[in-house]
């Protein structure tokens, strides 16, 4: 089909349809432009705003934060707080647990012992038993020669009043020498005896007065009282102290029934030494109707671990005949004056006493002493000797020992010994000097 | 310089072992304190209060030096208030320790203080009875309460 329209026909028609087109639209445009640019002014209004809200979303969330950061510390207070009160009740229930597992060790399904009316009551004791070898001029003796049971019970009546008992079941054999002379045969002669040892009831009116009565060891030296061979390094105490079944009294009786106040006040090296008393009087171990007194003063200087006492009694001696070979002492009064001195402290252990006493009726005086250093090696291993003189007034001579020894506590109530003694006698009385060595074994069970 | 050198480094090793063992020892320090109940109002110097703590403690003494019966409080076996106790308030060791209560079982049949491991329950003690008194370990104080107070103050390696 041909084209009905000339090439300048066409352009000339293209050319006014464009300038019309150009004529048409121009209102168009100015309005678009209005347009956009009242766009403009809301998308400026909107930003703005969209500033305004992103400002306030901050400013909130800047508060939000504050407020989680608060209560998150409120929470975490809390939450250590439960921690802690959870851990202290941990901790006390433990306490407790431990509490009932430890009763029920002890008591398991039997029936609690209580006292008739006491705050406390405590039971315990000791056994001690030793295995003797005494080898002397005639002749070697051995034997099982101690099994002794102590019991001890304390009691606290209330705040002020206390009391505490010992009870010895005893079959015990002193080494015992069977010639003439006591010196050269050694031997064991058992004998068996239920004794009370101690017996006493204390009033605590303060630290500086203290009154106690009943049966109480005598409170002379430092061995005497500390008696019991739990804590001794050797169980033969010294010669002066040692008395066949505690019937004896060489130089003062071992133990006193009767009444004594003792007390302790602070003075002196800045308030830390201490200065110690005992005053007493009763009677002695084997007489009701004669009567003792004597005191003890000791001072402790400050925290350097020395003791210094002195002791002073007076009395009469027991008024029956004394076994043969053992002093004479026929009624007689004495005097005794004494000094001790105990140095204790870290690894070094030294106790010494020295007594002389002065007899009547022209009866000879007595004089004994010791010394006894000891050195703790481990605090299970102690090395010991002791150097110990006895004049126990007799006419057979002194009697001189050297002992030297070794504890071993593998537990701290369970002390096992082993030592040596030599005991060197004196000539006297129509005897001569003679030597006896002694080895023992022993241990003591504390409970 | 070299030589310098050198000898600085003699010095500076042994004086860095020296600052590392001194800081050592004073960071491994724990500080300790004697509580007793806010009523007792004893107070002395600190080598009195020492030996008066220790000789109550050991029941060498009953009472403190103003007449209130005293209530010793131990911790338990082991623990470090118990051993920090032992060693500088006491000066003695765990065998010297159970010497010493066999020789007072044997001469007034008297026992050891009673232990107890809970603080809080020490702090319950100490507040409840007038003569108490126990060691603490400061850092496991936190705040003490108002019916105790610290005697005295003691650091313990």
């Amino acid at each position: 089909m041909k084209h009905p329209y000339t090439k300048a026909q066409l352009s000339s028609g293209a050319l006014s349809l464009l300038i019309t087109g150009v004529i048409l639209t121009q209102p168009v445009l100015a309005e678009d432009t209005n347009r956009i640019l009242e766009l403009e002014r809301k998308l400026e209004r909107s930003l703005q705003a969209v500033e305004r809200l992103t400002q306030r979303v901050q400013e909130l969330e800047t508060v939000d934060n504050t407020h989680n950061s608060a209560a998150s510390a409120a929470k975490n207070q809390a939450s250590d707080d439960l921690t802690r009160k959870l851990a202290e009740h941990e901790e006390r229930l433990a306490g407790v647990e431990n509490t009932v597992f430890e009763i029920d060790d002890k008591v398991g399904s039997r029936t609690i012992v209580s006292a008739f009316d006491a705050m406390e009551l405590t039971l315990g004791g000791f056994l001690d038993t030793s295995y003797t070898v005494a080898d002397g001029e005639d002749g070697t003796s051995a034997s099982f020669n101690r099994q002794w049971l102590g019991l001890l019970i304390g009691v606290k009546l209330n705040e002020s009043w206390s009391a505490f008992l010992g009870q010895a079941f005893v079959r015990k054999s002193e080494v015992e020498y069977d010639d003439p002379g006591r010196r050269r045969d050694p031997t064991f002669d058992r004998q068996s005896e239920s004794r009370l040892m101690l017996a006493w009831a204390n009033y605590h009116y303060s630290d500086e007065l203290n009154i106690r009565v009943g049966r109480f060891v005598t409170p002379h030296g430092i061995i005497n009282i500390e008696h019991f061979p739990a804590v001794l390094l050797s169980p033969e105490q010294p010669l002066f102290l040692r008395t066949p079944l505690f019937e004896q009294d060489i130089i003062f009786s071992n133990f006193t029934d009767g009444a004594q106040f003792h007390g302790q006040t602070s003075f002196g090296f800045g308030n830390t030494g201490k200065f110690q008393y005992t005053a007493y009087v009763g009677n002695n171990e084997l007489s009701s109707t004669k009567h003792i007194y004597g005191t003890r003063l000791a001072y402790t200087f400050g925290e350097s671990g020395f003791t210094l006492g002195g002791n002073f009694s007076k009395g009469e001696r027991r008024n029956e005949p004394a076994a043969p070979g053992t002093p004479n002492n026929l009624g007689q009064n004495y005097t005794v004056l004494g000094v001790d001195a105990l140095y204790d402290k870290g690894s070094f252990l030294v106790k010494s006493e020295y007594y002389k006493t002065m007899e009547d009726n022209g009866a000879r005086n007595r004089e004994a002493y010791y010394i006894q250093p000891a050195w703790r090696i481990t605090p299970q291993w102690t090395a010991f000797y002791r150097y110990d003189f006895l004049d126990d007034g007799n006419n057979f001579g002194d009697v001189e020992e050297h002992v030297a020894g070794l504890n071993y506590l593998p537990y701290t109530n369970i002390r096992l010994r082993a030592f040596y003694t030599r005991r060197l006698f004196e000539s006297g009385g129509g005897f001569g000097s003679a030597d006896a060595n002694i080895y023992q074994l022993s241990g003591t069970f504390s409970f | 310089m070299k030589h310098i050198t050198h000898n600085g480094l003699h010095l500076l090793l042994p004086a860095l072992v020296l600052f590392t063992f001194l800081f050592g020892q004073i960071a491994e320090a724990a500080d300790f304190a004697v509580i007793v109940n806010a009523g007792n109002d004893y107070q002395a110097a600190e080598t009195e209060m020492k030996t008066t703590v220790k000789r109550l403690f050991l029941k060498e003494a009953g009472s403190w030096p103003n007449n209130i019966d005293a209530e010793p409080i131990d911790r338990a076996q082991g623990s470090a208030e118990q051993q920090a106790f032992m060693s500088q308030v006491l000066n003695l060791d765990a065998a010297a320790l159970a010497r010493h209560w066999m020789a007072v079982k044997q001469k007034t049949g008297q026992t050891a203080p009673r232990e107890v491991s809970a603080g809080s329950i020490v702090l319950k003690l100490i507040g409840s009875k007038k003569g108490a008194f126990a060691v603490v370990d400061t850092a496991s104080l936190g705040g003490l309460p108002g019916n105790a107070r610290i005697l005295f103050q003691f650091s313990a390696p």
